[in-house]
């Protein structure tokens, strides 16, 4: 490589990999031309050049941080691909769209997570933690179909906003371990 | 210049010309130099062979700074003088380091930076260390036969920003080019993982002298992917020997002076050392009356006495594996790293905890520096027979104060470098124009519980609405694992932009002094660098006094109190203006205010750190 320019501003992440904007996507593909694209473009290839070269690659490098991290995630994968879609979604922290009943069922979960570890009863917790998972699961099937071949686009940015619920969940039940374990 | 032709039929072959490059292992208790040799990375021993070189430099009001070896054996006459394990002060202030109450050293007080009196002057961290490094640097010209092209400087994993940065700036003061600071255990993981040709999931577990890391890498096809990082910088090999100190002051009913202080604790490292390899060894040291104090210690003993920090290892090395969302039964390789994991009951308790024998058939002392010395040949831009990568992450999230004293998260820890990430803010009030940034780094939700890193204030933000300002604040955090922050208002289209490198209490001044006692150095736009650092310095130390005078104003007479608000004032007035030469004035007018108020409070903070109640002994 003689010469790099720096990357596009709007660059897309699907396209830096050679990949399909397509919620299913291969895993081994995207890390194996993630890490190719590093081995060209990452700062300790270009150590020895001149300040253009070496600015480029690190803004190449960051990019292709930043496009990995958000594909590998299933779930900042179907945001990212909603967004390229033209749907914002804005999931953090906001309850309007979820219908009365998905957030009592939240709030049951909630409270049964509050038990199991004011009781320190880890079997509980294994078993709460598996149900959330296997919904998690069922959702995200749902998901992947809604956004790669039904293509209902609203439906799925709906979707993805009580899953991101039911993630937040999952990553208590982890945390919880880590309490109850000290 | 004229051009070369070669004679028909013969082709030139091209002169290579090997760049030279070296990777330097800064360590707590020793350093090292080493470099790549007819395509093997050795380490470069000094003029009787030694490979190590004691990170111990001794300051003498007649000659030069004495370091290494030589300090060494001054270090029991001269022990206010003669200064170790200088890694624990980096990027901290007094107030961080508990270990300082028990050093030999004259602390003078400063608001935010260590300094030592010693016979040859006031020297801080960043100096001890660049005396070491201006060693190794010059055993490596002299071996080499030539100036270096740079150098690969490791540092802990677990190092804050503040802390790599003052590394960096140590060794520019040595005259050193850095190509890179790397993590200690990446580099072990690249010097073994090439060796043995490894593929798989790796933990590094690195317990230097003075600090603690544990890292978890995939090893997939010449990539050396660093998963996650965590760890404790201040737990190493010194602490283990401070428990054999403790116990034997204990058994001996010994107030000790500093002579017996020293001679201890230099037996206690003998002991510990010496209970590797045999079952009992023998304590002893001569009184302040000539006697003879000694005591029988058995590894058993030792393994009962160290079992606290050695379970102390074990929990960064939980987060890291749940971090990297890894069970213990996919982890093929346990790497040991560091002079300390040479003690049984580290190897023990790392076997039980992965349920495997550890991997020691790399020498633990040099495989950082061999590591280093790999990357560096890659850096310098020498033509390498394996093609490799090295994806590494920042150990401990980086964020924002926001409303309520709390920490937003911009960046988060175990992220891959170099990594870029925007978080948009707005105005408060109608008609705002400026702005104020808490840059933080840390893992807990409170800001208190977090490392501030810098201040800085956006101004010249046009006026509008409040809410109706689009702030963007962008934090960049490059190869070397250093922040960058930048900000701007970007609706408006009007350039109100700042960017900041936090730093870590030194300020310009000092930095540049250094240089110069160091070496002449280049200078650019050194004007405009000097405004604004000298500005957030100065915004730094207004802070700092605030606080101070908000915690401690009782330890002030009237008058004092007077005199310290009336420099204050005078700084926010210089603060508003160009002149920097006038801010630094003031703020030296208000650093000599203060003096004495630092020293009442210093005194209170090292009775505190006595007590043990220091961030030292809070978990990250």
């Amino acid at each position: 490589m003689n010469v790099m320019n720096a990357p596009l501003k709007n660059s897309d992440y699907f396209e830096i990999f050679a990949l399909t904007p397509k919620f299913h996507i291969d895993m081994g593909s995207l890390d194996t031309n993630f890490r190719d694209l590093q081995r060209q473009v990452h700062p300790d290839k270009t150590a020895h050049l001149g300040d253009a070269e070496r600015r480029h690659s690190m803004q190449w490098a960051t990019l292709a941080n930043e496009a990995y991290q958000t594909l590998k995630k299933p779930l900042d994968r179907a945001s990212y691909l909603l967004r390229i879609k033209g749907i914002e979604t804005h999931e953090e922290g906001h309850a309007n769209g979820l219908s009365a009943e998905f957030l009592m069922e939240q709030m049951e979960w909630r409270e049964e997570l509050q038990d199991t570890v004011q009781s320190r009863d880890i079997a509980e917790l294994d078993k709460l933690g598996r149900r959330i998972k296997k919904e998690l699961d069922a959702h995200m099937e749902i998901l992947g179909n809604l956004l790669d071949v039904e293509q209902r686009f609203t439906v799925a940015a709906d979707l993805l906003k009580q899953i991101r619920f039911l993630d937040r969940l999952m990553a208590e039940i982890n945390s919880a371990y880590e309490l109850l374990e000290n | 210049m004229l051009l070369q032709i070669a004679e028909p039929g013969q082709t030139i072959e091209p002169e290579i010309v090997q760049r030279l490059a070296v990777g330097i292992d800064l360590g707590t208790t020793h350093s090292l130099v080493a470099t790549i040799r007819d395509g093997v990375p050795q380490v470069l021993n000094d003029e009787q062979d030694r490979a190590l070189l004691p990170s111990i430099v001794n300051y003498h009001a007649e000659r030069g700074p004495t370091v290494g070896w030589a300090a060494k054996t001054l270090q029991g006459e001269d022990p206010e003088n003669t200064i170790s394990s200088v890694k624990r002060f980096m990027g901290r202030s007094l107030s961080d380091v508990s270990y300082a109450a028990n050093t030999p050293y004259r602390f003078v007080p400063r608001d935010g930076v260590i300094q030592i009196e010693t016979a040859a002057g006031t020297v801080n961290p960043v100096q001890v260390s660049a005396d070491i490094l201006k060693v190794l640097h010059d055993r490596a010209v002299e071996s080499m036969g030539g100036e270096l092209v740079g150098a690969v400087i490791t540092v802990p994993a677990y190092f804050d920003d503040a802390q790599r940065q003052a590394t960096k700036d140590a060794a520019q003061i040595a005259g050193i080019n850095v190509l890179r600071l790397l993590n200690e255990p990446t580099a072990a993981a690249v010097a073994y993982g090439l060796d043995q040709n490894a593929e798989g999931v790796y933990a590094v577990y690195d317990l230097g002298g003075g600090t603690f890391d544990i890292s978890i890498l995939r090893l997939s096809r010449g990539v050396f992917e660093v998963l996650a990082t965590n760890g404790d910088p201040a737990l190493g090999g010194d602490d283990f020997d401070r428990v054999i100190y403790d116990w034997a002051l204990a058994q001996w009913q010994l107030q000790p002076s500093m002579t017996e202080a020293n001679a201890l604790l230099s037996a206690a490292r003998t002991c510990k050392e010496r209970l590797s390899s045999v079952a009992q060894t023998t304590l002893e040291i001569t009184d302040r009356n000539g006697a003879v104090l000694s005591l029988d210690i058995s590894a058993e003993t030792f393994e009962s006495l160290a079992a606290d920090l050695v379970n102390r290892t074990l929990t960064p090395v939980r987060k890291a594996l749940r971090d990297a969302g890894l069970g213990l039964d996919e982890v093929n390789g346990v790497v040991m790293v560091g002079g300390a994991t040479r003690m049984p009951c580290i190897q023990h308790a790392v076997g039980k905890y992965f349920e495997q024998e550890p991997l020691t058939n790399l020498d633990p002392d040099k495989v950082v520096a061999l590591g280093a010395a790999i990357q560096a040949n890659v850096l310098a831009g020498n033509k390498t027979a394996e093609d490799w990568l090295l994806l590494d992450v920042i150990p401990l999230s980086l964020g924002i104060e926001t409303m309520g004293g709390l920490m937003e998260k911009v960046i988060s820890r175990n992220s891959t470098i170099p990594v870029a990430r925007a978080q948009d803010f707005t105005t408060f009030k109608d008609g705002q124009t400026a702005m104020s940034f808490h840059v933080l780094q840390g893992e807990r939700e409170l800001i208190s519980d977090c490392r501030s890193l810098a201040r800085f204030e956006l101004q010249g933000i046009p006026p509008m609405a409040a809410g109706a300002a689009r702030i963007r604040v962008t934090f960049q955090v490059d190869a070397d694992g250093l922040l960058s922050v930048s900000a701007c208002e970007e609706l408006s289209g009007i350039e109100a932009k700042i960017e900041v490198k936090p730093s870590y209490g030194l300020n310009d001044n000092d930095i540049t002094q250094m240089l110069q006692d160091s070496f002449a150095n280049a200078q650019a736009d050194i004007e405009a660098r000097r405004l604004e650092e000298h500005r957030v310095d100065a915004l730094r130390l207004i802070d700092a006094t605030e606080v101070a005078l908000a915690e401690d104003s009782h330890l002030l007479s009237a008058e004092e109190l007077a005199m310290i608000t009336g420099s204050l004032e005078a700084l926010r007035v210089a603060m508003a203006g160009t002149d920097w030469q006038l801010i630094k004035q003031v703020s030296e007018k208000l650093n000599q205010d203060s003096l004495e108020f630092a020293g009442r409070r210093m005194d209170i903070s090292i009775k505190t750190a006595l007590t043990g109640q220091t961030v030292d002994n809070l978990a990250m």
